[in-house]
């Protein structure tokens, strides 16, 4: 076996079974692993029209072929399984330590089904699996978990995968957190195994992961590393700033969202940037498995400390809140990672609970605690707390913004595309990166294909980020091409410094075949329409792929991208047609046969 | 100004012409990540009138190939884009995220 360890564990919490099942090796190749294959077992074994929350729902947590192996960044794994927040398929995925030591224990994937009857944790030592009683964890947060977790393990390069109190209380914005800081985030995927009753996983495993041609891969490897060192932004840029280096750009763009997406200017920008946060608050860097990049942080404000924060947690704590205090964001961010809150989601529903109280459909009275005003630095912490616990008018933020807005009456006010908030590009400035928002198969994303590599970066090209011209054909690309990284087990951000081709080349010498650039970009269109497909069976349509009624109709009102609305009905019907898809956004006939998805 | 300049052309060229008039422009520049180390962040300073990015980027000693983004009052430019009086220059060295 190559690439793969060839093993699926199964868990049954409703049986209190544990099965191990081989793995089928053709299969895997075709959609080459993680969020690919994930997205095809879960597509196969559930009903897209259940209940995220009933036992039901499935959770897999699949590594790549290239998880495990010395390919750089190759550490990640992902979450795959119906979402509670947006309805749709959801993947999140992960880095850190964790998906490497399962496969060295000899799994490509961990399967949780059915319900646990009263909470549990998962232990994994090689071929030692156990389902044990989690009752003294439950309600404790993520550090503590993960201490009490190494302790009772009896071994401190154990690898702890857990959700936070968020998860216990199934918010539809909590996360999966593994070695305390790293998140699979998005889409309340912490939710689903808090309804299982599943507390957390905590693996160790002596195996190493075996590939076909290692003369190859160490060439390949060697390349790799060199491009990745040369590129300007993953040998200089991220490692020096991380990536709140965007805080700055992304403001001078115009299109940073302030004040829930009122406009896309920040005054006090840089008070909340990478440069200051790596002039002030900066200790060490933290970095994933074989990575060369290091974006990761670890930071200290006050008496708090820990990884992060990330940009995506400062636009939507900083700016989008109207918050200028960098320690204020660390603090709601340090609380994030402890409750297993979605620091995305998060920060972006006390923005919009703020907008809400400007306009006065929140009321003073019912909100029991600071008051839910721009800037407020106590706002931002006190209810992230609450949220965690989902305590009090908490319990109502925790159900993510678009829950708030509608229980007023006005879900207009949410920014967020299937029902999941937008990450930090205000797309009437980016207009190719909104229509890959539209269209993002998990709701709002910026990681299912990031067009702020080529609209605002200049990377691997520079377009006018104003013009509708070939972008949709951009936007699929980009999907196409992020859908077969994140189901290789690399990082993203390795896409700025590589191309399709030098995955390629990785997946051959792991594989043992002959592996092209258009394969990888093959496959990619494969898991993009097979999410798709789980989703139009779950009772999406195309009138889901759309963005907030704000960024379509407000124009911008400052800045430099001052004027501009997003021109979705223009690119939509183009992006369709470059899909393969019919005027619904419906993958064709043909296009199913031409990937095999019949 | 406005109404008085009836019959001289629009508003728009009138401010050409009194750059031209003038021996300088002033650009306010603003630098970012490590642009700023032994720099400045932002600094107001003035050049011949037509200078380009170009001319800047030598007189603060940016070596041109060091730039990866280069945006006039926030949109993408060309190094050899010819500066106006009173444009924002923002100069970044590669750098991205997520």
């Amino acid at each position: 076996m190559h690439a793969y360890v060839g093993t699926i564990l199964r868990i049954n919490l409703t049986e209190k079974t544990i099965k191990c099942e081989p793995l089928d090796v053709e299969t895997a190749k075709k959609f080459i692993g993680g969020r690919g294959l994930g997205s095809y077992l879960l597509s196969q074994e559930i009903d897209p029209e259940i209940d995220a929350l009933s036992p039901e729902n499935k959770v897999f947590i699949t590594t790549g072929p290239l998880t495990g192996t010395t390919v750089p960044t190759g550490g990640r794994y992902m979450v795959i399984t119906k979402s509670p927040l947006t309805g749709t398929i959801a993947s999140s995925n992960s880095g850190g330590f964790w998906g490497p030591e399962l496969k060295n224990a000899g799994y490509d994937i961990v399967v949780l089904e059915g319900k646990a009857e009263k909470p549990v944790y998962i232990s994994i030592k090689d071929d030692q699996v156990e389902i044990k009683d989690a009752a003294h964890l439950w309600g404790m947060k993520v550090n503590e978990t993960t201490d009490t977790l190494l302790e009772e393990f009896g071994d401190p390069k154990a690898r702890v995968l857990c959700i936070g109190p968020a998860g216990e209380n199934l918010s539809p914005m909590a996360a999966i957190m593994n070695e305390r800081y790293r998140a699979a985030g998005r889409s309340g995927v912490g939710a689903v195994v808090g309804s299982k009753n599943v507390k957390a996983i905590v693996v160790r495993g002596s195996g190493k992961v075996k590939i076909a041609d290692e003369e190859k891969m160490k060439a390949f490897v060697k390349d790799a590393m060199k491009k990745i060192r040369e590129n300007g932004v993953t040998g200089q840029g991220l490692p020096t700033y991380g990536t709140a280096v965007l805080v700055n750009i992304i403001n001078e763009s115009g299109v940073l969202p302030t004040r829930n997406f009122q406009t896309g200017v920040f005054a006090d920008a840089e008070a909340i940037s990478g440069e200051t946060l790596a002039a002030e608050y900066l200790v060490k860097k933290d970095p994933c498995y074989r990575c060369p990049i290091a974006c990761g942080r670890y930071t200290k404000a006050d008496e708090m400390e820990g990884g992060g924060p990330e940009y995506e947690t400062i636009w939507c704590y900083g700016s989008d809140c109207g918050i200028n205090d960098m320690k204020a964001i660390i603090k709601a961010n340090h609380l994030c990672n402890e409750y297993g809150l979605d620091t995305i989601t998060a920060g972006a529903t006390i923005a919009c609970a703020m907008e809400l109280f400007e306009k006065g459909y929140i009321k003073p009275e019912e909100v029991d605690g600071p008051e839910l005003t721009w800037g407020n630095a106590e706002a931002i912490i006190e209810w992230t707390k609450k949220m965690g616990t989902s305590e009090g008018f908490g319990a109502k933020l925790a159900q993510g913004s678009y829950r708030l807005a509608e229980s007023y009456g006005v879900p207009e006010y949410s920014m967020t595309v299937k029902k999941q908030e937008l990450p930090a590009y205000d797309p009437r400035g980016i207009q190719g990166h909104g229509v890959q928002y539209a269209t993002s198969n998990r709701g709002g994303c910026h990681v299912r294909g990031y067009l702020i590599s080529p609209e605002i970066l200049g990377l691997p090209e520079k377009l006018d980020r104003f013009s509708l011209e070939g972008k949709p054909l951009w936007a699929k690309i980009f999907q196409d091409l992020t859908a077969s990284i994140d189901a290789s087990g690399m990082c993203l951000f390795t896409s700025f410094a590589l191309g399709a081709g030098d995955y390629a080349d990785l997946l051959s010498a792991a594989w043992g075949v002959e592996v092209t650039a258009e394969d990888v970009l093959t496959a990619g269109d494969r898991i993009y329409n097979l999410e798709r497909i789980f989703n139009l069976k779950a009772g999406l349509t195309k009138a889901d792929d759309t963005l907030p009624k704000r960024l379509l109709e407000e124009p911008m009102p400052e800045g430099p991208s001052k004027g501009w609305v997003h021109k979705l009905d223009e690119l939509l019907p183009k992006y369709y047609e470059v899909r393969g898809w019919d005027a619904d956004g419906v993958p064709t006939a043909e296009k199913r046969k031409e990937l095999g998805l019949e | 100004m406005g109404d008085h300049l009836n019959g001289y052309g629009t508003s728009e060229q009138f401010v050409l012409n009194e750059a031209a008039l003038k021996q300088n422009i002033t650009v306010f520049i603003k630098l970012f990540a490590t642009f700023r180390d032994k720099r400045f962040m932002t600094q107001h300073m003035d050049f011949p009138v037509r200078s380009t990015v170009r001319e800047v980027l030598k007189a603060i000693e940016i070596p041109e190939e060091e730039v990866a983004i280069c945006m006039v009052n926030g949109r993408s430019k060309e190094i050899d884009h010819e500066l106006a009086d009173g444009d924002t220059l923002s100069l970044f060295p590669p750098v991205g995220g997520g």
